[in-house]
Parts: C-alpha cells; sequence; structure tokens
C-alpha cells in the first residue's frame, strides 16, 4: 500500500491524501461498527447501508480490497442475509488496521 | 455571474471521505466550497451562499438526492443554480429521473477526481456562456429602434403548424401578442403574451419578444429553459413595473407530446378526441419581473385531432361583468367543446364571437389561438 501512488492515482498529493485517508478511517471505524451492530440487531436494512457507505468510499480512495469485502457485504444485506461474511468482516477489520498504523 | 466572485460549488454527500475527496481537489483549484452531509442542510446553504454549482449525492438517507433537487427546482432563489448528481453504478436506471428533475448530468461513483473538475468545469463554462449570452441578447435589442409591430405571423405562412387565429387589438399599440414558430420537422412552438399595460412601449416590446423567442426557441433547450431565457433577457430589459404574463406551448407532432409552460396567464384549454375536455390548470411567475421564476409546466400526450387553445384574458375577463379567470376559463372551454365541429382556422373567430356575444363590449385586447393535432 502506497500513499503516494494511491494519491497521485487521484491528482493529489501525499499529505493531501493521508488527511483525506485520516477522515476515511474515522468514518470507515462508524461504518463497520454499525456493520456489526446491523449483524447484532438483525437489520439487513442498516446493513445494506451502513457497507454501502463503506464500499464507496474504500472504492474511491483505491483501498479496493476493502470496497470489494463492503459490497460483498452489501449484496448479502440486499438479499435479506446478515451472515455468511465473517471472513469479509475480519478482512476489512486487518486492512483498516494496516492503514491505520501507516498513517501515525 | 460576477467574475470578481470566486465560482462557489456546493459539495452533498452523507460520506464525509467523498465530500472531502472532492473538497480538497476543487479547492486547489481556486473553487470556493460550501460542503453538506444531508438534504435539508444542503439546501439551507444553496439558499444562503446561492453557489454556483451543486454537486449532490443521490443516495442519502432521510431526503435523499431527488427529494432535494426537487425542493431546489421548485423555490424560485435556488431553481437557476446547475446540480449535477452522484450516483453509484446500481443507481444507473435513476438517471432519467434525475435530468426530469433538472440535473444536467451523472458522475458515476467511485468516481475520480479529476473527472469531477472536468465535469463542473463543463458546466461552469456552459452556464457562463448562457449568462452571457442572455446579457450579450439584452443589449442588443436595446438598440432596436425600429418597432415592427406588423410581425404576426399568419396560419398560411406555415401550414404544418397547424392553426387559426383570432387577434383583436383595442388600438394600435396592443398588449396582446402571439407567435407560432417552427423549431424542426414536425415540431412547433406557440407563444401567446400578455403585456401588463397598453403604453407606446408595448410594440417595441413586442418586436424584442419575437426576436427572443425566435433565438432561444429552438431543439438545445428545453420548453421551460426557453422561456427562462426569455424572462432572463426581458428582466433585463424590461421598465420597471412591466412584465407580461405568457404561455408557451412545445407540440411534437412526431412523438404525440405536448407541453406547456405557464407563466401567469389563463389556462389552455384541451379538447381531446378521445376523453373529456378540459382546463390545464397551471400557476407560474410572471415573465420579465423577477430574475428567479419558476413557471408552470406540464407535458401530456396528444392524439392526432385533439384541439387546444391558448387566449389572453381579454376574452375571459370582463371589468364590467366581474368574471375572472377560474370562471372565465370554464366559458372558454364550454365554447371550445360547444364549437369543435368549426374548422380549426375559423374556430377561434367564432369561439371570440360566441364569448363576447355574451359579454357584450370589449374592454380589452384579445388573441385566441386554436391548433390541431
Amino acid at each position: 500500500m502506497d500513499f503516494k501512488s494511491l494519491g497521485e492515482n487521484l491528482g493529489l498529493e501525499e499529505d493531501e491524501f493521508i488527511e483525506i485517508v485520516e477522515l476515511f478511517i474515522d468514518t470507515a471505524h462508524k461504518d463497520f461498527e454499525r456493520i456489526q451492530a446491523a449483524v447484532n440487531n438483525n437489520n439487513p436494512q442498516e446493513l445494506v447501508e451502513s457497507s454501502h457507505s463503506l464500499k464507496g468510499a474504500a472504492g474511491n480512495l483505491g483501498f479496493s480490497e476493502i470496497s470489494k469485502c463492503a459490497e460483498f457485504i452489501e449484496k448479502k444485506g440486499r438479499n435479506g442475509e446478515i451472515d455468511g461474511f465473517d471472513l469479509q468482516l475480519s478482512d476489512i477489520k486487518k486492512r483498516l488496521e494496516e492503514i491505520k498504523i501507516k498513517i501515525v | 455571474m460576477n467574475n470578481e466572485k470566486k465560482l462557489s460549488i456546493l459539495i452533498v454527500d452523507d460520506n464525509p471521505t467523498n465530500v472531502m475527496i472532492i473538497k480538497t481537489t476543487l479547492t486547489k483549484e481556486g473553487y470556493q466550497i460550501y460542503t453538506a452531509l444531508n438534504g435539508p442542510d444542503a439546501r439551507k446553504i444553496a439558499n444562503d451562499k446561492k453557489p454556483d454549482l451543486i454537486l449532490l449525492d443521490i443516495k442519502m438517507p432521510g431526503e435523499d438526492g431527488f427529494e432535494v433537487i426537487k425542493k431546489l427546482k421548485n423555490d424560485g432563489a435556488t431553481s437557476s443554480i446547475t446540480v449535477i448528481f452522484l450516483t453509484g453504478v446500481s443507481e444507473i436506471d435513476s438517471k432519467l429521473e434525475g435530468f426530469e428533475l433538472g440535473a444536467v448530468d451523472y458522475i458515476t461513483k467511485p468516481f475520480h477526481p479529476l473527472e469531477v473538475l472536468a465535469r463542473v468545469r463543463l458546466h461552469l463554462k456552459l452556464s457562463i456562456a448562457t449568462n452571457s449570452l442572455i446579457a450579450n441578447q439584452a443589449s442588443k435589442l436595446k438598440q432596436i429602434t425600429d418597432a415592427q409591430t406588423s410581425l404576426l405571423i399568419k396560419p398560411e405562412e406555415i401550414p404544418d403548424a397547424v392553426f387559426g387565429v383570432y387577434y383583436h387589438a383595442l388600438n394600435e399599440a396592443g398588449g396582446d401578442f402571439y407567435e407560432v414558430m417552427t423549431i424542426s420537422e414536425d415540431i412547433h412552438g406557440y407563444f401567446v403574451a400578455d403585456f401588463s399595460g397598453h403604453d407606446i412601449s408595448t410594440s417595441y416590446l413586442t418586436s424584442s419578444v419575437k426576436a427572443l423567442l425566435k433565438q432561444n426557441c429552438s431543439l438545445i433547450y428545453k420548453p421551460e429553459e426557453s422561456i427562462k431565457m426569455v424572462n432572463d433577457v426581458l428582466h433585463e430589459i424590461l421598465p420597471a413595473g412591466k412584465y407580461l404574463t405568457a404561455c408557451y406551448v412545445r407540440l411534437n407532432r412526431k412523438s404525440k407530446s405536448m407541453t406547456i409552460i405557464n407563466s401567469g396567464h389563463p389556462p389552455v384549454c384541451y379538447i381531446p378526441v378521445n376523453g373529456e375536455a378540459r382546463v390545464i390548470e397551471q400557476e407560474g411567475d410572471v415573465v420579465g419581473i423577477f430574475k428567479d421564476v419558476v413557471f408552470g409546466k406540464e407535458t401530456i400526450k396528444v392524439e392526432k385531432g385533439d384541439r387546444f387553445f391558448m387566449y389572453t384574458d381579454g376574452l375571459i375577463e370582463s371589468s364590467k361583468d366581474k368574471i375572472v379567470w377560474t370562471e372565465g376559463a370554464k366559458m372558454m372551454l364550454d365554447a371550445c367543446v360547444k364549437l369543435n365541429d368549426v374548422d380549426i382556422d375559423k374556430a377561434p373567430k367564432e369561439i371570440s364571437r360566441y364569448l363576447t356575444n355574451e359579454f357584450q363590449d370589449l374592454d380589452d385586447d384579445i388573441v385566441v389561438i386554436g391548433i390541431e393535432i
């Protein structure tokens, strides 16, 4: 994961990109918590909304793995399913941690 | 648009990261940026700050992008702000709805900030060009000195437009005006207007309006955009307090659809071959007084043989008999239905005669146009 080239892909300087990533980490954590809450509360609608939000933000920044995992979860939610994506959830968590470590 | 002022853009998305990506890119390019994370905030900022352009996310919790644009377009203060939608690939089906509601373009998510920048630039250019076109038209029209009042078109000059007309002016500088235009093969524009007051400047204004219609009623503009352009120029050149009420119909005989734009004018009477005759009630601002206007707009499907009538209030209003629009429009509709067997080229005159006999004597100008599909 190279912030400089990810930033360049978007026409942004590295420091500008990092500033946005900081915001992303913040909102992504909130989305992640909402996803978990949606699972706990058996709420597919909430699951769709929170994973959709995470998908969009991650996709725009070029964090495509996170975006793909979130998309997988969103699709499950649209089918009314609220399980079967433990793998994706732990993958998202791991990758968010990695990003967090990199920007500190 | 003031060149001294920074061009400003409002970014609306419930996802702060998306807002930030766009904000960073556009700020670098020198734009003044406002942001909102939900619909109601977006509308408030749009109203307070009057941004030049709005980037609007469709999918937001609570008030979504469609709801926001509807409200923006229905509010005179914000109706002319350019709106570009941000949409996920899965929402592509809703594109048409967005265009219908007045968006000028779409950006699909995930977006590239430089694509956003390119589209923002393009649409700001277009809106600046439109605004300078208006300023240009206004200054040219001011130079028109020779009044050309006898420019009212006759049905035999455009037989394809299939219309009949009755025009009666109380004095030479009549306050009523009509125009019929060929916009393209099978598409015609019909315009009826009534200027406030009957003073001498009306005749000069008539030729101005005629020129403006010619310039702005083209295929590249939607009917409501055409009248908005006419409004924006007239707003510049009309003497204070002077305005016109108008009704503009764009009829496409090929697609069998008709769009009616109404600005404070008596309602169109519609007499379909099948179905019940009706008055097409619409509300809209008058033309020429305000910079920001909202007109009544309705599009209906029509069939061959259907008729509709546009007219000015001289026919249905009488200061002596204290008859007002709502009542008058019904009388007009009755007359149109009763005289539906009369050929369309003679119908307007017959209808006028029928109605004015009931009103006894006239105290205003009259225009009636009847159109058959």
